[in-house]
């Protein structure tokens, strides 16, 4: 993203770039760490299998952070983000291979860009789905 | 010292402000947290050097789930909304204030929906995360 031009280049349908992440129990130990959430369903395998887990899951708010990280990896410096909204719909474990995606679902007035927002794991199950809506500076 | 609580001391919540809370926005503590993101291009360069929207997220949330986390249900995420209205920056100083804006008990699963509002220093408010959590009682 840079300038005006961009913004009027952007047209519903316009998928933004992906972001593959691939979670690991060092990287959910690093987020337990930063964000508080000791639940040990994300730490603890033989804790997660009595809890009926097949095991260790991957914090839903790291999914989200990702999330979060490839919109604004996408508006870069010429953007704000305004609103997320996701549910958990699966389980994402360590190892899994998770592609997150946004898709322009509607351009308002103001610069603001509602997308749709997902995350999609090796098996092509989305995990994680929801909306967003960014303010592009200089669309005013 | 984390206070324990049972559902029932939730339910007296609901609707009440629960906790206030302040959080200093420290370098550290955004290197600590890209890191954990593992966001090699987080803070930008440019005219306002934001710290990345997701660490609302966090900030409050560590202490709620702490309390969730005493009751012996199993807790799970549900889902998230955040709202973000001014940029966060390092050096500001947030206090975030939770209330627990809805509890409903469907057994063996109990819906907590939790509200955190975030105001920076200057006492304008920055952000809004709205968190749904479930818990699942022992079959």
């Amino acid at each position: 993203m840079n300038n005006q031009s961009d913004l009027e280049n952007i047209a519903v349908g316009d998928e933004i770039p992906s972001l593959e992440k691939h979670p690991s129990t060092q990287q959910l130990v690093r987020w337990a760490g930063v964000s508080g959430d000791f639940n040990p369903i994300h730490y603890d395998k033989d804790f997660a299998i009595a809890r009926g887990l097949p095991g260790v899951v991957v914090h839903g708010q790291l999914s989200t952070a990702f999330i979060c990280q490839m919109l604004s990896d996408w508006y870069g410096n010429e953007g704000f983000l305004k609103k997320l909204n996701v549910s958990y719909k699966g389980l994402n474990f360590p190892g899994d291979k998770l592609i997150c995606h946004g898709v322009v679902r509607e351009k308002i007035e103001g610069g603001l860009i509602s997308l749709d927002v997902r995350v999609e794991n090796q098996r092509g199950e989305k995990t994680v789905t929801g909306t967003a809506t960014v303010k592009l500076y200089g669309g005013d | 010292m984390i206070q324990q609580l049972k559902i029932d001391d939730l339910k007296g919540l609901v609707g009440q402000p629960w906790l206030t809370l302040t959080y200093p926005i420290e370098a550290c503590l955004i290197r600590r947290f890209v890191e954990a993101v593992g966001d090699d291009t987080p803070i930008l360069p440019g005219k306002k050097a934001e710290v990345p929207p997701a660490l609302l997220l966090t900030i409050g949330f560590e202490r709620v789930i702490s309390m969730l986390l005493g009751l012996p249900e199993a807790v799970l995420h549900g889902s998230t909304e955040l709202e973000c209205f001014e940029p966060v920056r390092i050096g500001d100083l947030l206090t975030v204030t939770a209330r627990v804006a809805a509890l409903r008990e469907r057994a063996p699963l109990t819906f907590i929906n939790l509200e955190l509002e975030q105001h920076n220093q200057k006492g304008v408010l920055i952000g809004r995360c709205k968190q749904l959590a479930i818990l699942r009682g022992k079959a």
